[in-house]
């Protein structure tokens, strides 16, 4: 995509529930290509049998792993692991030192947005996120 | 225009399925082989243009299928597929005949260029050689197939229509590597850093055979028309 051809370069840092999860999604969707990163080889048990796509185990923390996920050809990056600050500092790296076009972290204390959103990073938090469907669903039941 | 045949040679589904998915639709028939003895077989009872070979599987690896592919003198430009940073391996797979290689992991337009290139390598005939990337690519066409005179040919040429390029330089002193004269080599190799003192490639060679001695292995092509130049490590 980064030279203007179809099909995106897709890297996932953390294979969780939530990382193996989009990683399933993105490389069923054709002619992208998804790399997943995670220091565990056993998290990969998650990808399912119609994940195609690379796995690398490595430290995503390093800018070695990252440059051998060819980082610098990436369209997105996003950063799912359980930590925060792991998420922030790779999402900074790719974004300040890479130019990696699209970032997105996540965040699990929502309090934080703001840090990011000052960086250009985009965020998702899936407590927020669930927090809010809660309410509609509370809300909506309620009338 | 008839689709063109591509073979993907790997015993991983996900990167099978990755590769069809990235070409199909591009004017490429793209068939799967999940091993080497699978690769082979379909290699000698069918044509395909291209075949893309994983280095690492299990069973037959792929430079045994390589070995086995030009013994057999079965005519089909092999890219091969290497592991994260490994490249040690890959040039070990050029000296054997493959055409290029490719790192894993890689991006859908890397894949996609990598056999467009090779097909179009190709097809360049000797004669349409006129611009300087042209020589240039003919030039390291000749080298990866051990025709070496040829490749000088070629790199004149290519000096005659850029003078300030070091490539030809550079691709000279991996030549004269080859052909056991280190100290010509070096002469080439500073001769391309004082063209460009930045030149990657050059820099490499010179270092590797300065320091390391006579060590061939890693001899560095400098960048194709689809990969930046990969570091090579010692």
């Amino acid at each position: 995509m980064r030279d203007g051809k179809s099909g995106k370069y897709i890297i996932i840092i953390g294979c969780g529930r939530l990382g193996a999860f989009l990683a399933s999604s993105l490389s069923e969707s054709k002619q992208n290509s998804v790399v997943v990163i995670d220091k565990k080889e056993e998290a990969f048990d998650r990808l399912g049998s119609s994940y195609s796509g690379f796995t690398i185990i490595a430290d995503a923390s390093e800018i070695e792993t990252l440059r051998n996920a060819k980082i610098q050809k990436a369209d997105v990056l996003v950063a799912t692991t359980n930590h925060d600050n792991t998420n922030i500092m790779i999402a900074q790296i790719a974004k300040g030192f890479f130019n990696v076009p699209k970032v997105i972290a996540r965040l699990t204390e929502p309090a934080k947005e703001k840090v990011y959103s000052e960086l250009g990073i985009d965020t998702i938090s899936p407590t927020a996120l669930s927090a809010m469907e809660f309410y509609r669903i509370i809300m909506e039941n309620g009338e | 225009m008839n689709a063109k045949k591509v073979l993907v040679i790997d015993d991983e589904k996900n990167i099978r399925t990755l590769i069809k998915n990235c070409l199909e639709g591009n004017d490429y028939d793209v068939e799967i082989a999940v091993n080497g003895e699978e690769g082979y077989a379909k290699l000698s009872s069918e044509d395909y243009e291209i075949a893309l070979l994983d280095i690492q599987m299990p069973g037959m690896s792929g430079l045994e299928l390589l070995r086995k592919i030009r013994e057999n003198n079965i005519k089909v430009d092999i890219v091969m597929m290497t592991a994260y940073g490994t490249v040690e391996r890959a040039v070990e797979a050029m000296k054997l005949g493959a055409i290029d290689f490719i790192s894993k992991p890689f991006t859908p337009a890397e894949i996609r260029d990598i056999v467009e290139n090779v097909i179009k390598r190709r097809q360049l005939d000797e004669a349409s050689i006129e611009s300087f990337p042209d020589a240039l690519e003919y030039a390291k066409v000749c080298i990866l197939s051990r025709d070496y005179d040829k490749a000088v040919i070629y790199l004149k040429k290519a000096q005659g229509m850029d003078l300030d390029s070091p490539e030809p330089q550079n691709l000279l002193g991996v030549i004269a590597e080859m052909n056991g004269d280190v100290l010509k080599a070096q002469q080439h190799y500073r001769a391309a850093l004082a063209l460009d003192p930045t030149h990657a490639a050059a820099n490499n060679n010179l270092r590797r055979t300065v320091i390391d001695g006579m060590d061939k292995k890693g001899a560095d092509l400098g960048k194709s028309l689809t990969e930046k130049p990969e570091e090579i490590k010692k």
